[in-house]
């Protein structure tokens, strides 16, 4: 490896060691209690998967680089030299963890090991060997972060087309404003995907509830986070923030995406406007009764996948679990479930990634908890976790229908 | 040669020790206290209880261990407060304390059974680490520092124990008072090995334990055994 890239790689290591990186390196006592509190570990038991395996190839380069026993004696904790073998590994390491942090909980010093994959994904980077299609998708959102003018025309075209979905479905004359856009002083600034249904369903949901609401231009989904580059990543959020602070809205609300939603959540640092999720959202509606659901209108047997970002790094357990037993007669609980619930293997930016092999393997985690519930329906509020909960059906051939939160909503929303 | 090996261990390396302990700690509550603050929440949910009483209680009882591996957590417990023990024991070594004389005892507390219990559990995780996962996890700094460690209490211990209940008829006991002569004049900067240490017929085992012990001290810093000040930190991180 040439000494310029060991330079730049070098660089990165130091930039990245933070405060909580300087705990979790220091801190590890490798005792293993970890090692198998990770969906990857449980579908391919090898050590490279476990928490522990992955957390120990940076930190390894961290005790070369940044601690005094690392230059005098390696050999006393195995520290590591950058080389292209140990770049292979940092890969495999980064690329294998989906960020989801259920290790966060079964470590006992609490030690967050998609902190130290963030810096993994960060050396990938300036190594030249990040995944293309999400450093491509990230460039692609800083383009449109910094030229957004050029795309309001076309994308006010789609809204319009999806204006009269919502129409159709709540039985209106007009569709003229249904989905507004730049309205300053909305109460709610809506954030979604590139997907139809990501506007549409909590466009019904808006409107039924009389909400004094706006779509954003961007989409919630950040690419610069999942690459791991923090430049593009902050980029990418701060697009979402600078709308808002223009509109002056007082909340905004996520889609489901469940790492939008704690990036912009918890990783921001304090904004000013409040921070939702779709499901939060529709849960207040409920309570308050601005919007009316079938009780009991689904007699088919359904559970809920707690998408990580939501359920264990963001707190939202109760709220889908009491919108769907509004609606559904027969719930069934995962086990284990809440913070304890197994990832389903697609998120970090991995469902976008060519590895379906990998994540079906991967997802057997899943698989065995939503076999052993016996539901036919699996509802979730997290974009990649549809994705990959539809991989996993697909690989292992589950009897099973996959739904967003939202779409169950709207399907049993009265109008 | 030896007498000047031996006084090397009993005075200035145990300066020395102590200096890179209390230096290298420093040093690293430094570095933490300069480096950036992580400007978001790491917080995993859900709390069921206030930040201060959630970190002491993952902290002192380990629910992870527990619920993963009721052994190993038994094991984790019973060094911990053996060693909070060996840490009070040591204190009486340095003079009296009156409120560590509440429930009056001999020095040293316990009996004999910190040093028989930290000596096993020891052991218990030097062995753990030849079964996989575990050997493959391990870095040789688990194995040398737990080695070390093993080594200081077996001859602490045996020292204890051999004076507590007079092995030889009493020949190797070396009286509480020449440990504190010895260790008060230590702190007092005015080190001398009393004749009770230096002429007992333990005293090669003794300036051993000493040897071993400054290795351990010295090797702290380096070693995952900062997680004794980290795991509040990380911890509180998790919850913040």
């Amino acid at each position: 490896m040439e000494k310029e890239k060991i330079k730049g790689l070098k660089q990165i290591l130091k930039r990245r060691l933070n405060r909580p990186l300087r705990y979790y390196t220091d801190t590890c006592t490798r005792c293993g209690i970890c090692y198998d509190s990770c969906h990857a570990y449980y579908g391919i038991p090898k050590k490279e998967y476990s928490p522990v395996g992955r957390a120990e190839v940076v930190r390894k380069l961290y005790k070369k680089y940044t601690r005094l026993s690392g230059l005098l004696f390696p050999y006393w904790g195995d520290a590591t030299k950058f080389s292209d073998p140990v770049m292979d590994r940092v890969y495999e390491a980064a690329w294998s963890c989906t960020g989801c942090r259920r290790c966060v909980v079964n470590c006992p010093f609490g030690i967050d090991t998609g902190q130290i994959m963030g810096v993994a994904k960060h050396l990938l980077i300036e190594n030249g060997t990040a995944p293309e299609e999400l450093v491509m998708l990230a460039d692609a959102a800083v383009e449109k972060g910094k030229s957004i003018d050029e795309f309001k025309e076309g994308y006010r075209h789609v809204i319009l087309d999806l204006e009269k979905q919502v129409q159709q479905k709540l039985g209106l004359s007009s569709s003229e404003g249904l989905i507004p856009m730049e309205k300053k002083g909305a109460g709610i600034m809506y954030v979604g995907l590139a997907g139809a249904h990501s506007i549409v369903n909590p466009a019904i949901i808006f409107n039924a509830a009389k909400e004094n609401w706006t779509l954003s231009f961007f989409e919630a989904v950040n690419f610069g986070f999942f690459a791991g580059d923090p430049e593009k990543a902050q980029f990418i959020a701060r697009r979402i923030i600078n709308e808002a602070m223009a509109l002056g809205v007082k909340e905004v609300v996520i889609v489901e995406c469940g790492t939008a939603f704690r990036i912009l959540r918890a990783l921001m640092g304090k904004l000013p406007f409040k921070v939702s999720s779709i499901v939060e959202v529709i849960h207040r509606y409920m309570k308050e009764g601005r919007i009316r659901i079938k009780e009991g209108a689904v007699s088919e047997a359904v559970t809920y996948h707690d998408p990580c970002q939501l359920g264990r790094n963001g707190g939202v357990f109760d709220e889908p679990r009491e919108i769907i037993r509004k609606v559904v007669t027969d719930y069934r609980e995962m086990t284990p479930t809440r913070e304890q619930n197994w990832c389903c293997g697609g998120g970090g930016g991995l469902v976008a990634l060519d590895n379906e092999d990998f994540r079906i393997k991967t997802g057997k985690a899943k698989k065995d908890q939503i076999v052993a519930t016996g539901a036919k329906v699996v509802v979730t509020a997290c974009e990649n976790c549809v994705s990959q909960l539809q991989t996993i059906k697909g690989g292992y051939g589950l009897d099973v229908e996959v739904k967003y939160l939202t779409e169950l909503v709207c399907e049993n929303l009265v109008v | 040669m030896w007498d000047k090996f031996f006084y090397f261990s009993m005075v200035p390396m145990v300066y020395l020790a102590v200096a890179i302990l209390v230096g290298g700690l420093l040093f690293k509550l430094i570095m933490v206290l300069i480096s950036k603050r992580f400007p978001g929440s790491l917080s995993v949910y859900p709390k069921r209880v206030p930040r201060p009483i959630g970190v002491a209680a993952e902290a002192f009882a380990v629910p992870a261990a527990f619920k993963k591996d009721k052994v190993f957590w038994l094991f984790i417990i019973a060094f911990h407060i053996a060693f909070l023990l060996l840490f009070i024991g040591h204190l009486e070594l340095i003079k009296e304390f009156k409120w560590i004389q509440v429930i009056p005892h001999e020095v040293f507390l316990g009996a004999g059974a910190v040093g028989i219990v930290l000596t096993i559990t020891v052991l218990y995780f030097l062995f753990r680490r030849f079964k996989s996962p575990w050997r493959e996890i391990s870095v040789p700094e688990d194995f040398l520092f737990l080695i070390f460690l093993f080594l200081t209490i077996f001859l602490g211990s045996h020292l204890h124990l051999s004076a507590r209940y007079y092995a030889g008829g009493g020949a190797f006991d070396i009286p509480v008072e020449s440990y504190r002569e010895y260790l008060s004049s230590l702190i007092a900067l005015k080190p001398v090995v009393p004749d009770g240490i230096a002429n007992s017929p333990h005293y090669v085992l003794v300036v051993i334990h000493i040897f071993l012990a400054n290795l351990v001290l010295m090797m702290i810093p380096f070693t995952k055994v900062v997680h004794m000040v980290f795991a509040f930190l990380s911890l509180n991180l998790k919850r913040k």
